[in-house]
């Protein structure tokens, strides 16, 4: 039998594109009817809607249903842990002396932005591979030195994002998995090397970091042992942080589980006060934690064949790039960093702003930050300013994304689980792109952070990865 | 799968599923509830635009129920952690949800204070505001005639009577009241539950045996439920057990307490936006049986 | 008389039953109503209030039951209809708070979803439609500006499916029984249709109600189906569906005259559906189509006359009659045609279906000579900017054409422009005849009939004040159970002075009567 007598024997169900008065009419008429609030997909790009609609061609899209579910399943399974301290050359992989690591996806030195070509040219300063700001600028520029992402290395870097050799670094393990993610010690606010400030003073702190705290540090932490990330960034997500722009609560919760061991370590008191201190004094110490704590969350997702799950995003402060869990490694897919619109601290002007920079979005990538951004109310002055706004856009998420966190949930919206694994196809059929809490650096090396606010990833990158997914997976594209 | 998570719960029915596995059918469907019945239960699932009845729970949901594909007569699966319903492919997942006690008999420190009449005044002046031709605010008001509340106005002193001698065959009497009226709870009961609530949380209030006061609104409850149908039958057994609405509850304890009269404004209001008559009914009860208990006022 | 109406285990929420009680009272006729959950003391307050009934017996305390006293049945038709709406309400409510932005979104809502409308701009329609059909549901394309390419590459897809992509710019269809976009709602019977035209199919099946038939499915295609380019897929299609359709016993297919080639196609099919076919290629040649032994229509209203006749069993005549009878139209011409002044000379036609006004001058041609138009049939009768130009004698305007709805909405939707023309027309010393249509069914106007009549006054009015008599003619597109009425249509019309004939094609034959007895 034909499918259009089929039809003749069912019971009509219609759904309606467009003209609202025609599904009235239906359920005037109590006929099974839904109306679908239909908008031009990518703001009418014809190509865009093509591959979209060949990507969710029902074959296709099983498959990428399922692969999405093994992407939601990695991420929900994952058991990021703090296991250690070490020095960014002996532990990251394929760092050399020569290898600059940055945030954002891969760039060379000329198309480099302000603060981060500050923080290159601090960064050789400070490895003692030149001696002064000319030096430093002619060896960035001389083809020599390695700029390599972060997020190529296993590790994550907020803002500039740039590790040296000689760093110290946080290690964290996620145990599902055993990949491990590397990311350095947050160096506090003001005139700090991340926001490309790289003068005397940066220096000399750089180097106190290496000498006094991060022997404290590691011997508190193997006194302690391991520290179970997840459960930590589920607790501070009740207490009012959202693990990206705020990270108060996180900061105490670590202090509190380090300092009894601290005090036990054989340091010199002097050297345990001063680094107590310094992290006590500067509420983003536990942003570093919490980045290579969502970096090592994701990282299981990348290779899953057919997955439009996003594995990474990150900018350099020129491109925002993204990777696709279903795409591999090496495939970027990049648009131009937007810039945040947000608060900017008293003094600062919207001239003064650079464009949206580092790899620290890759907590919303992994559900928490701006997607959690209503379980930290305190925020909202950055986004308007009511409570309200905080939480339409963490409802927003729930739209592009695959599922809701297990650990990591929304007191306000009921203890409901994050939005968690953005996924692409998503993001261009409902137009909504994902939402990321962020600070914002001078457009200037070396003056540092002026304000804080919300920014989005470009609908370009987004466009570009889904051409690639169509290009790849879709029989009728392979074959023409 | 469609997957809801409830935020609150009644206690009662937390404790009732811990002891066991149910198996139930949709009973009705309505856009922002649902209700369920088994053998020996009768339960709902609210959305957020309800207050917490008892056995019930609260799902976070923006989309009305039946867009879920719910129908009455689907079977349903119920565990201390959740709910499920296979022919809708609906569960909703209990574990997280804040367990209310909406029970009575744990309110302590009611006592009968000199701002009752005042509040009660209050009750009355919500009554005149809401009230209309086809409820029963004209017991209050004798503001509108009609057959609904001629016939509870004539079998009215025999509940008054009832509830003051508190002997159950006048109880089981009185229990007639019940099913007269329109709406889906008919009005009468929704006097009853009124009426019910107050009886219970005066006598608390007095310092007279719970034990005593507790048979005689099981009694009337139970027997006012043979009068009407099944999910306003529910609602008045339920009340005969000393579980009331969550709205409901806090108005008691606001009544016998010292808390500002205002209060009893606000739960008032929020009483009277349950159903289109309902709540204008239950305050009638709710005045009714205050004025019966302490001697007119 | 007390009557009841009882709904078992029903549940409603308290809000609806207040509702159903108050509009109840508030009816005519209706002297005394009670609405409530049948308990044992609401059973013995309508007792007491005199609403006593033996049915009363059957009612438990789970059910809702409405009961009421009133004059006679028809008011208690009429409160039942009332409360069926009300109850109904409440479904219609159900949905309004959440749409899904997206067809997977749907499917999860409805996973039976089988049939798609959509209406979305033109250029987006071609990617909806497809998604639609990955999905293997079948569409209803409303949406204009589809490229010819677009369109054959999605029949050509829906071909190999077996789906149906009814349109681009289709407007009508009935499946299964439920009207579609703009249709009528029609008696279910053994009449299939496939049509390549939107008013021209709610004419035919609006008929074939009026008439006693009925309808089994309407099966639209757009009006370039049968164009060389697409080469009838739909047109095909549908008639393959109607032939293997038990529920079918006749068969009418209605067009524009189609390309040569493919006519042949299709009429060699026809021939072989072992059932009756109607062919309506409207102001096309008969001969062809007896040819291969099939059935031709001279307009709308034959085909429809026709298809009912097959369906009935009874001998199939050419219709070219009147409905109130010939002398009674021959007489009424007369009475018309004499109160004409002598400078009254020429006819104008606004109509708001497409087809219909094709239909129209199509008849009329032969008598007319010229019919200057915005859609002429013969190029040199083109009027240039008919929107805001003048008539110029005999003038007939589609309403529906692009140059008339850029920026606005479908007449069938919005007649005021229509509605406009009449009264300027009226005021034209030259002008005898108005004629107009009036389409109602779903997606028409709530009540298209009230402006239209209102212009027809005040034309008339303003001819008469200068010493004319403006005459004019109508006919209704519709039935009896459309939510607008036919009825209450064509009174609406008849109390502005218009006469009104059943269909399109009697209106133009009586035009031509006056004409006649004008000379």
């Amino acid at each position: 039998m034909s499918k259009v007598n089929e039809l003749f024997r069912k019971e009509l169900h219609v759904v309606n594109f467009g003209i609202e008065a025609f599904y009235q009419d239906l359920t005037k008429q109590n006929k099974p009817a839904v109306h679908v609030n239909w908008k031009p997909i990518a703001g009418g790009d014809k190509e865009a809607a093509k591959n979209l609609r060949l990507l969710i061609h029902p074959e296709l899209h099983a498959k990428i249903e399922e692969a999405n579910q093994e992407a939601l399943r990695r991420i929900l399974a994952a058991q990021p842990t703090l296991v250690g301290l070490g020095i960014a050359g002996e532990v990251i992989p394929g760092m050399t002396k020569e290898t600059i690591l940055h945030a954002g996806p891969p760039i060379t030195w000329d198309r480099m932005c302000g603060p981060q070509k500050g923080a290159v040219r601090g960064g050789l300063i400070y490895e003692g591979l030149a001696d002064n700001l000319e030096a430093a600028e002619a060896l960035a520029d001389s083809g020599r030195i390695i700029f390599d992402p972060c997020n190529m290395h296993d590790a994550v870097g907020p803002m500039a994002g740039v590790v040296t050799y000689s760093m110290p670094v946080w290690i964290l393990e996620n145990k599902a998995f055993g990949n491990r993610s590397y990311c350095t010690l947050n160096e506090g606010l003001g005139k700090v090397l991340r926001f490309g400030a790289f003068d005397e003073e940066v220096l000399r702190r750089l180097r106190w970091m290496k000498e006094v705290l991060y022997p404290v540090l590691k011997a508190g932490l193997e006194i302690k042992g391991e520290i179970d990330i997840k459960t930590m960034i589920a607790m501070i997500l009740q207490m009012g942080d959202e693990g990206h722009n705020r990270n108060k609560a996180g900061t105490s919760l670590l202090l509190r589980e380090l300092t009894p061991a601290i005090f036990e370590a054989e340091v010199a008191n002097d050297l345990k006060i001063a680094a107590l201190r310094f992290i006590n004094s500067n509420d983003h110490t536990f942003l570093n934690i919490s980045m290579p704590a969502c970096k090592c969350t994701l990282d299981p997702i990348l290779g899953i064949p057919y997955s439009t799950v996003l594995a990474t995003m990150s900018r350099n402060g020129t491109d925002f790039g993204i990777r696709i869990a279903g795409l591999g490694k090496d495939a970027w897919f990049t648009g131009p960093a937007e810039m945040v619109e947000g608060l900017l601290f008293p003094g600062f002007t919207e001239e003064d702003a650079a464009h949206d920079l580092g790899d620290s979005c890759i907590t919303e990538t992994a559900g928490i930050g701006g997607f959690c951004m209503a379980a930290a109310p305190a925020i909202v002055q950055f986004v308007g300013g009511k409570v309200s706004d905080a939480i339409n856009y963490s409802k927003q998420m729930y739209e592009i994304t695959i599922g809701e966190g297990s650990a990591y949930k929304i007191p306000v919206l009921d203890f409901r689980g994050g939005p968690t694994g953005i996924d692409l196809l998503k993001v261009v059929q409902t137009g909504i792109r994902p939402v990321i809490n962020t600070g914002i650096a001078h457009k200037d090396a070396g003056v540092g952070q002026v304000g804080a606010g919300i920014v989005h990833p470009p609908q370009e990158c987004f466009i570009k990865a889904m051409t690639a997914c169509a290009k790849e997976w879709s029989p009728e594209l392979s074959m023409s | 799968m469609k997957e809801l998570y409830a935020f609150e719960q009644c206690q009662m029915l937390h404790k009732v599923l811990l002891s066991e596995q149910k198996l139930l059918q949709v009973h009705s469907v309505f856009a922002w509830a649902v209700n369920l019945i088994g053998d020996d239960i009768f339960l709902s699932i609210l959305s957020g635009r309800h207050c917490l009845r008892p056995m019930s729970c609260i799902v976070h949901s923006d989309i009305p129920f039946t867009t879920y594909g719910v129908r009455e007569g689907f079977s349903v699966m119920m565990s201390v952690d959740m709910i499920y319903i296979p022919e809708a492919d609906l569960f909703i997942n209990l574990t997280n949800s804040r367990k209310c006690d909406l029970s009575l008999d744990t309110l302590e420190g009611l006592l009968i204070t000199r701002t009752l009449a005042i509040k009660v005044n209050i009750l009355k002046e919500l009554i005149k505001e809401k009230g209309c031709e086809n409820d029963l605010s004209t017991l209050i008001t004798g503001r509108y005639s009609n057959p609904f509340a001629d016939l509870v106005r004539k079998r009215l002193p025999l509940l008054q009577k009832a509830i003051k001698e508190g002997t159950l065959p006048a109880i089981e009497q009185a229990a007639s009241l019940a099913g007269c009226g329109i709406g889906l709870t008919p009005s009468s009961d929704d006097l009853l539950i009124g009426y019910m609530s107050v009886y219970l949380a005066d006598s608390k209030a007095k310092g007279k045996s719970s034990k005593e006061a507790y048979q005689i609104t099981a009694v009337l409850g139970r027997k006012a439920a043979e009068h009407t149908n099944t999910i306003s039958g529910a609602f008045l057994e339920q009340c005969g057990m000393g579980l009331l609405f969550s709205d409901m509850k806090k108005l008691m304890y606001a009544l016998y307490s010292d808390t500002e009269a205002e209060t009893v404004r606000h739960l008032g209001q929020r009483i009277q936006s349950i159903g289109s008559t309902s709540g204008t009914d239950m305050l009638t009860g709710i005045v009714l049986a205050i004025v019966n208990l302490n001697d007119g006022l | 008389m007390v009557k009841l109406e009882i709904r078992k285990n029903a549940y409603y929420d308290s809000v609806t039953l207040m509702l159903i009680s108050n509009e109840l009272k508030k009816l005519d006729g209706i002297q005394e109503a009670l609405v409530g959950m049948g308990t044992d003391l609401n059973c013995e307050i309508a007792h007491n209030i005199g609403l006593e009934t033996p049915e009363f017996k059957a009612v438990t305390s789970n059910d809702l039951f409405v009961a009421v006293k009133c004059e006679d049945e028809a008011t208690f038709e009429t409160a039942r209809n009332k409360l069926e709406s009300l109850l109904n309400k409440k479904s219609e409510a159900k949905e309004t708070d959440y749409y899904t932005p997206t067809l997977e979104g749907a499917i999860k809502i409805d996973p039976e979803l089988n049939l798609a409308i959509i209406s979305v701009p033109g250029k987006y329609a071609a990617e909806v439609t497809q998604s639609c059909l990955d999905r293997d549901i079948n569409v209803l394309l409303f949406s204009d500006n589809v490229t010819i390419e677009e369109e054959r590459s999605l029949k050509e897809c829906a071909d190999r499916k077996g789906l149906l992509v009814m349109g681009p710019d289709c407007g009508t269809a009935i499946i299964n029984h439920v009207p579609l976009a703009f249709a009528n709602v029609v008696k279910a019977g053994d009449i299939g249709i496939v049509a390549a035209s939107g008013t021209g199919t709610q004419e035919v099946s609006s008929l074939i109600d009026q008439l006693g038939g009925g309808i089994s499915q309407v099966i639209g295609t757009g009006g370039r189906d049968l164009k060389k380019e697409i080469g009838g897929l739909m047109m095909k299609l549908g008639l393959d569906a109607l032939v293997k359709d038990p529920q079918t016993k006749v068969i009418t297919l209605i067009s524009k005259p189609p390309a040569r080639e493919i006519a042949t196609e299709i009429l060699s099919l026809a021939a072989k559906a072992g059932k009756p076919v109607v062919i309506c290629f409207i102001g096309g040649d008969r001969t062809e189509i007896e040819a291969y032994g099939l059935v031709a229509a001279l307009s709308l209203e034959d085909a429809a006359h026709k298809a009912v006749a097959l369906s009935k069993g009874e001998t199939v005549r050419d219709y070219i009659e009147f409905s109130m009878g010939r002398v009674e139209a021959q007489e009424l011409a007369k009475e018309e045609a004499a109160k004409l002044t002598k400078g009254q000379i020429y006819v104008r036609g606004f109509y708001t279906g497409g087809t219909l006004c094709d239909e129209a001058m199509k008849l009329m041609l032969p008598k007319l000579g010229h019919i200057y138009s915005n859609i002429p049939l013969q190029p040199e009768d083109k009027l240039t900017d008919a929107r805001s130009g003048k008539s110029y004698q005999h003038t007939f305007l589609d309403f529906g054409d692009d140059e008339f709805t850029v920026g606005r909405p479908h007449p069938m939707i919005d007649p005021s422009l229509r509605a406009e023309r009449v009264i300027t027309d009226g005021k034209d010393s030259e002008c005898a005849i108005i004629m107009v249509d009036c389409v109602i069914g779903y997606g028409s106007h709530d009540n298209p009939a009230k402006e239209l009549s209102d212009s027809i006054r005040v034309a008339k009015v303003s001819a008469e004040a200068e010493g004319r008599h403006l005459l004019v003619v109508a006919s209704v597109c519709g039935t009896e159970g459309d939510p607008q009425s036919l009825s209450r249509t064509q009174r609406q019309l008849m109390d502005a002075g218009a006469v009104v004939l059943p269909s399109n094609a009697q209106a133009t034959r009586f035009v031509e009567l006056v004409l006649s007895n004008m000379r």
